[in-house]
């Protein structure tokens, strides 16, 4: 995404991270988002700004909030402070509830296992508009699942699933994507292909948050990328920088050596 | 609704998970009370009544925690909540398919257990007995979804679902077996009015209270 070495447009200790979000209104609009799990605080005051057209790679160390930020962005987290606007509506006014046009893919595939991928994404396609049967063979074959799609979802593998997961995550052709480890259990040619995937969306002006632990391939298809550390954004690179400078700008964030990359 | 309903019971045809530890623990229950009371004791249409609706309250309660099971497995709880809908309508459409296969239960059990225990003395008004059924079979499975949905969130869900559904399912039990008695004596609806009544207004107000408090169940 980047070629030679990155400009490092950096916000530091949870500044206001908005000037990374630069083609058009933000598709997510966070200030201030805070949540804890009993005493344990997880997210500290998360200013964020996802811009339409961005790829946003959110990287840290385990346990410093990225997967609940995932999860409070999707809709289905309440937090316990701040606001929250995503693709132009506020989030928990009131009554919690998904915003349309948001894909999550999380940790677990999010599927039924005793029904068949086919039905799986038939399932999911019912509550979509538009023309139910050509969506649910649009997302198999862009997930390349079709061999697949009439066995049983508890006997695919776990590569197999991951697919199906990203297929059901992209089934309404989301405007926002929020992919939680994505490259998970997925084979070279199948992490080549969400990566095609992700840039496709891109090209398409979708934006995408991904959380990854995969330094080598997130400088390849992300346009930014946040790091977190104990619940604050602790740094704001755009463009994302190649793999080694991502490694020193983590390490001078958070004080750790970057974990290995999530593909299995 | 009817497509969260649809899917249930999609699952519910491919796995029979929920209706056959439903019909195998009502089994269980019948045989327990033939071995337990004199089996000249157990003639009557109080009995007939009682005992199909203590079997069914005991099995449906148990069968429903697999309800949710389904949802937990894989997070699909999760994929509900990402869903683009109303989420009272996903308690609406689990509801349903709950009372679907409760209500296949009772019409297997009622038959069985009448003539398990002999039939005389029985004279069933059928219009009555429908109603009775169709509101009593109803209400547990609007009981029982909510107490589910409830108790899935806690790791203790299978010992919490019955904690939190018999207290309140203590009315409906009394309520559908007088009604189901008196309709197995040939009494008319109006005869048993304040029974179907009390039935019909538990089953507004659980259901109502499914469909409002599913968004924060929902939520984490």
């Amino acid at each position: 995404m980047q070629d030679g070495t990155p400009s490092l447009a950096v916000a530091r200790d949870g500044a206001s991270v908005g000037s990374g979000a630069p083609h058009g209104a933000a598709l997510v609009s966070a200030r201030g988002l805070s949540k804890s799990f009993g005493l344990l605080p997880v997210l500290r005051g998360i200013d964020l700004d996802v811009g339409r057209g961005e790829v946003v790679a959110v990287l840290g160390p385990n346990g410093t909030g990225k997967s609940t930020l995932l999860r409070i962005l999707a809709g289905v987290m309440r937090p316990g402070g701040g606001a929250l606007r995503v693709l132009g509506s506020e989030l928990f006014p009131g009554r919690p509830g998904p915003p349309s046009g948001v894909g999550y893919l999380g940790h677990e595939p999010l599927v039924y296992r005793d029904l068949t991928p086919r039905e799986n994404l038939d399932f999911f396609a019912s509550f979509l508009p538009g023309d139910r049967t050509a969506r649910v063979e649009r997302a198999l074959s862009r997930a390349r699942l079709e061999h697949a799609a009439n066995r049983k979802t508890h006997l695919l593998s776990r590569g197999t699933l991951q697919r199906l997961a990203i297929a059901r995550a992209t089934l309404g052709d989301p405007e926002l994507l929020l992919l939680d480890e994505p490259f998970t259990g997925l084979d070279p040619s199948a992490s080549a292909h969400l990566e095609e995937l992700v840039a496709e969306a891109r090209r398409a002006g979708r934006s995408v948050l991904l959380v990854s632990h995969d330094l080598e391939s997130v400088p390849r298809i992300a346009t930014r990328v946040v790091l977190l550390h104990r619940g604050r954004v602790a740094r704001d690179v755009c463009p994302a920088p190649d793999p080694q400078a991502l490694a020193a700008a983590w390490c001078e964030a958070t004080g750790e050596t970057p974990d290995v990359g999530d593909r299995a | 609704m009817w497509a969260i309903a649809r899917k249930d019971l999609a699952i519910e045809r491919r796995t029979g998970e929920m209706l056959s530890s439903l019909l195998l623990l009502a089994l269980l229950v019948v045989l327990v009370f033939a071995f337990a009371v004199e089996p000249e004791r157990l003639v009557g249409p109080e009995i007939a009544a009682g005992m199909t609706w203590a079997t069914l309250l005991f099995s449906g309660t148990l069968a429903l925690n697999r309800s949710f099971a389904i949802e937990r497995e894989s997070g699909a709880w999760t994929a509900l909540a990402l869903l683009p809908v109303d989420r009272g309508s996903i308690f609406l459409g689990k509801m349903l398919a709950n009372f679907v296969l409760l209500g296949f239960a009772s019409l297997v059990l009622l038959p069985s257990i009448s003539i398990l225990l002999g039939t005389h003395g029985l004279d069933p008004a059928p219009v009555t007995l429908a109603l009775t059924l169709v509101l009593g079979v109803l209400g547990i499975a609007a009981i029982g979804t909510l107490c589910a949905a409830i108790a899935s969130r806690s790791r203790a869900r299978e010992v919490l679902m019955p904690l939190l559904a018999f207290p309140l399912l203590a009315p409906l039990l009394i309520a559908a077996a007088r009604a189901t008695t008196g309709a197995l004596v040939g009494s008319s609806p109006s005869e048993v009015q304040p029974w179907l009544a009390v039935l019909l207004g538990f089953d507004m107000i659980f259901a109502t209270a499914g469909w409002l408090a599913f968004d924060w169940i929902l939520e984490e």
